[in-house]
């Protein structure tokens, strides 16, 4: 009984950290095609915002969370404005600049607060069960990952916003045609993603050290669940983490940790190669 | 014409011979530190402690009576800018010695071109040992002085069921090998061994397989500021087994930056932290350790943390500057010569002196316990620990030149 | 050859500027930008494949890894035996060509297109660092060469003839030699952009199955592409390891990865001496900012990028180029 709830929990600790990693990406790589290398520094955003104002400010942690998550979406606003808009349609062409702002956001804030935060703590508790102890944190995180992503489903999919983004994603131009402002419409999906981004940021801010370069922990993780998900990431995004997680905890289970990544490594290959669809395509049947 | 030519040439030689003068002036010591990047944290302080120990002795009139000078970059953390640095250091700058490199790998980066050069290098950083180069010398502490005062200690005070978790790359490896080799030597048994890759920073699943063996002795062989969110994590869990390591507390002072309880209940060794004197309330280490930190935060009064790193640093810098003293000339081989002659500092946490066979130091060594509220204490003190395994294993510098790197399972042959 | 020179006034200009380089620096300039060409010939195959092509692939550095560490292995094995520094460079390249082989086989065989392409070679460079920084244990052992893990490996021979005084690749030797290696390989390029193969693979680029409907073998036209591209990052690889003497797996790792990405797209991916001057220029760059720029230096080089790509969506270099080209009417052909 106790082995079976080990294996839920690690299979659900490591699927959460998936998917948190990859929901952010999710709407900025996944539906808007831009190649974002700057994901891990938009999480970085929200740990700092979340860290900095608790401290600063000695606020409770979900208000600081909040706060962390509020910083990312006007970060994400800005750098919009400033530049990313500028590179839509040629998706290729964004690896350079997203590059270079994750150059810029995790040097400045090496510069602005030094190489390290003073942590904060894990909220809640943990409990045991025989020999073993859990973190409650680490649950309520699973928990959430779901809900949020339930969340973002009906948000994408059945608001009447998701189908206006979805429809101008697509076609720009006969969005335009249509009378939609797609310039705002593009804006708000991507502080949409940004947030997101924040969110994972603000989640795990208090269980890791907080250094500038937090948000590279992400990366990898993010784009090969996003990948993996295919051409609808909202309906393949628990399927790929799920897969994913399988395979990477239960090879490290009976061999390593390196083992483990290499696996999932060669795992996002075969997937890619045998269902160029992704998850979803699986799902949706367009193969 | 005639005349024409030997103005010439005079004034070529005059100039010549004038530079000459004008350049001997100083003594160049070329620095490669990561300023910035992911080891920066632990390096910063180092930087410091080498500007620090060049400006005492130059305000004592210098080195044969020329000042020493700083020519240093920042390699960013990333082992191509130490490779570049190292040859600009070499052939632009024409430095006189090489200090520098955190992590192993930037290291051996630059050995190569080192050895090549034939160059005077100092590596001032606790590693996982085994470096056996003639041109090579190496001021902080190994695992033979980490290890085997640790871990037999540990046993003895909590029992013989050891657990190692380790970074899964030399560092980690090779370290984990000691700790295997040290508890067998000392009766105990090894329940378990994790290998966990530099990237991970999520660690579920090592917490639990940790408490499936239920070991009475944790060893935490990680290195980076990705593999230091165990700590939170499973102060989090609930884990609550002591634990050991040569890694944390001592470079990048975790035990200040993270929330208690994470680092509660963790023993470290190491050969000189801030807290010295403030723990140890009188005596010899007390006074010298007390002594360096009035002198550093005079210096750099914002300095968030004085590491063992530092002191390595600073000893580094004056035991270069004794040998060149004693050879009475900054050409290489003689100063070679110098130090394998048994050179000793008075440092910030006693006597270290050169081991010739190997060229690596001996070390004062605190056992740091972090105890409830990351309260620091130092319950045992080891005396000159030496760095004997190399020279036992047939690494015999002054005998026999060499430029490889050893470890336990791969020893010189003799 | 004259035609080609009229046509190329700058290229040649640049080249014969290069070539008397050696005259006014000194011996540490000569092996600095030995180094910094060292990198240009993995952007020139990054150019090859992803410039006419429209194939990005994100894990050039597999290529540039495995060949480094061939060259590694087999030139420690066989030390001391006769001409080890020449032919152990050549079968490094053939082991780099024929996994480019592979690789591409699977990713244009296996129906893999635009930014999955990146993904899968971004993982298979990724598998080979991961499975190499752990290699640290004697058990990593292939003949005499230890892997060693994540330090990486040394004490290989400098490429060349060892008994020979001017035979080996370093000082002005080494200059030379990478400097008319990148003259053959930007000359050999071209031609095959201009080749009946080449404007087949620049059409692949806009539309696969128009080209394929008009009876060409897309995939084969994209395979013998990528293995060029492979070879050539291989040959930055070999050279890079033997300028420094050691070869390490962050070399695969995913910031080394970006870096080719970068420094082609900032370029000007279209334009192969684009590609050959601005990789000069950015590690260049970079390195002058680390010496001078401190902690700012990193964000000055990301704020570079991103104000080239916001402006100049071709490429910087490609745009000075045919600013000055248009400007200075005698470099017109």
């Amino acid at each position: 009984m106790i082995m079976l709830f080990n294996i839920v929990y690690q299979f659900g600790d490591a699927l959460s950290f998936l998917l948190l990693s990859a929901i952010g990406l999710a709407v900025i790589f996944g539906m808007m095609k831009i190649i974002n290398l700057a994901h891990g520094e938009f999480i970085t955003v929200g740990a700092y915002g979340t860290v900095v104002s608790a401290k600063a400010f000695n606020l409770p942690l979900p208000i600081a969370m909040a706060f962390g998550v509020i910083i990312t979406i006007i970060f994400g606003l800005i750098l919009e404005k400033l530049i990313i808009r500028h590179l839509y349609g040629r998706p290729l062409d964004s690896v350079v600049a997203t590059w270079g702002i994750s150059l810029i956001v995790s040097q400045s804030f090496l510069v602005i607060f030094g190489p390290s935060l003073e942590g904060l703590q894990t909220p809640l508790g943990n409990f045991k069960l025989g020999d073993y102890s859990y973190s409650e944190y680490r649950i309520f995180l699973i928990f959430f990952a779901f809900i949020l992503l339930g969340l973002l489903y009906i948000l994408f999919m059945k608001t009447s916003f998701g189908t206006l983004a979805r429809a101008t994603i697509e076609k720009p131009e006969i969005a335009s045609s249509m009378g939609v402002n797609i310039s705002n419409v593009y804006s708000v999906t991507f502080a949409i993603g940004a947030g997101l981004a924040g969110i994972t940021g603000a989640l795990y801010a208090p269980t890791m050290t907080v250094v500038p370069s937090i948000g590279q922990a992400f990366i990898v993780s993010a784009f090969i669940t996003v990948v993996t998900a295919g051409a609808s990431p909202f309906i393949g995004l628990i399927p790929a983490a799920s897969f994913l997680s399988a395979v990477q905890t239960s090879v490290t289970f009976y061999y390593k940790a390196t083992i483990g990544i290499i696996a999932l490594l060669f795992s996002v290959i075969l997937i890619i190669r045998f269902l160029p669809k992704g998850f979803s395509g699986l799902i949706t049947k367009e193969k | 014409m005639k005349k024409i030519i030997t103005l010439i040439i005079t004034s070529f030689l005059s100039i010549i011979l004038f530079s000459n003068v004008l350049f001997a002036e100083t003594i160049k010591l070329g620095i490669l530190e990561d300023e910035t990047g992911n080891f920066a944290i632990a390096v910063i302080p180092k930087i410091h402690a080498y500007e620090l120990a060049v400006k005492e002795i130059n305000a004592k009139g210098g080195v044969l009576g020329k000042k020493l000078e700083i020519v240093r970059y920042d390699t960013q953390s990333d082992n191509t800018r130490f490779q570049e640095f190292a040859r600009r250091l070499i052939e632009k700058d024409k430095v006189d010695v090489v200090f520098g490199a955190f992590s192993s790998a930037s290291r051996e980066a630059i050995r190569p071109i080192i050895d090549k050069a034939k160059m005077l290098y100092f590596y001032n950083n606790q590693y996982e040992g085994g470096v056996c180069d003639k041109n090579v010398f190496v001021t902080g502490a190994v695992p033979e002085q980490q290890f085997s005062t640790l871990v037999p200690w540990l046993m003895e005070k909590y029992g013989k069921n050891v657990y190692t978790i380790a970074a899964d790359y030399n560092f980690g490896q090779i370290s984990a090998e000691w700790v295997r080799q040290i508890v067998k030597e000392n009766g105990g048994t090894m329940v378990g061994e994790e290998f966990i890759p530099l990237d991970v920073s999520q660690f579920s699943q090592t917490i639990q397989k940790i408490q499936a063996a239920k070991p009475d002795v944790l060893m935490t062989l990680m290195v980076g500021a990705k593999q230091a969110s165990f700590y939170e994590q499973q102060a989090a869990a609930g884990l609550g087994i002591p634990m050991g390591t040569s890694v944390n507390v001592g470079q990048a002072y975790e035990h200040r930056r993270f929330a208690p309880p994470a680092l509660e209940n963790m023993y470290v060794t190491v050969n000189y932290i801030e807290e010295v004197h403030s723990v140890i309330t009188s005596g010899e280490y007390h006074e010298k350790s007390k002594d360096f930190m009035a002198r550093f935060k005079a210096e750099y009064p914002d300095e968030p943390y004085v590491n063992m790193e530092a002191a390595n640093a600073y000893n580094a810098i004056n035991i270069y500057a004794l040998a060149v003293e004693k050879a009475g000339t900054t050409e290489k081989a003689k100063v070679i010569e110098a130090l394998e002659s048994g050179i000793s500092f008075d440092g910030p946490s006693g006597v270290v002196s050169i081991d010739p066979k190997s060229h690596h130091g001996s070390h004062t060594i605190f056992l740091v316990e972090v105890g409830k509220g990351h309260k620091v204490s130092i319950p045992k003190v080891f005396k000159d620990v030496q760095p004997y395994w190399l020279g036992e294993a047939g690494c015999n510098l002054p005998e026999k030149a060499d430029y490889s790197q050893y470890t336990p399972s791969k020893p010189p042959k003799s | 050859m004259l035609n080609l020179i009229k046509k190329n006034k700058l290229p040649f200009i640049s080249f014969l500027i290069l070539s008397f380089f050696p005259i006014f620096i000194d011996s540490y300039y000569l092996s600095n930008i030995s180094y910094f060409m060292c990198w240009t010939f993995i952007s020139l195959g990054l150019a090859l494949i992803w410039g006419i092509g429209g194939v990005l692939s994100f894990g050039q550095t597999v290529f540039f890894g495995l060949a480094g560490y061939s060259f590694a292995v087999i030139s420690i094995n066989f030390l001391g035996v006769v001409g080890v520094g020449i032919w152990s460079v050549f079968l490094a390249l053939l082991i780099t060509s024929l996994f480019g082989l592979i690789v591409g086989y699977f990713l244009f065989y296996g129906g893999i297109y635009d930014v999955f392409i990146g993904i899968v070679t971004l993982a298979i460079t990724l598998v080979l660092e991961t499975f190499l920084q752990q290699t640290a244990g004697p058990e990593y052992t292939i003949g005499t060469a230890r892997l060693n893990g994540f330090n990486g490996m040394q004490g290989m021979p400098t490429i060349g003839f060892q008994e020979l005084k001017y035979g080996r690749l370093e000082g002005f030797t080494q200059y030379y030699f990478i400097l008319t290696l990148a003259i053959l390989a930007l000359i050999l390029l071209y031609k095959f952009k201009n080749s009946k193969l080449g404007l087949i693979f620049l059409a692949t680029k806009e539309d696969r199955n128009r080209v394929a409907s008009l009876g060409y073998n897309v995939q084969k036209v994209q395979l013998i592409a990528f293995v060029i591209s492979s070879l050539l990052a291989g040959i930055s690889g070999i050279l890079y390891t033997n300028w420094g003497g050691y070869i390490t797996p962050s070399s695969m790792g995913l910031v080394s990865a970006a870096l080719p990405v970068v420094w082609v797209a900032a370029s000007g991916k279209k334009d192969f001496f684009s590609v050959f001057i601005g990789t000069i220029f950015l590690v260049w760059l970079s390195q002058m900012l680390a010496i001078n720029g401190a902690q700012f230096a990193i964000i000055a080089m990301g704020l570079i990028l991103v104000i080239s790509t916001r402006f100049f969506p071709d490429g910087i270099i490609l745009m000075f180029k045919n600013k000055l080209i248009e400007k200075v009417k005698w470099l017109q052909s």
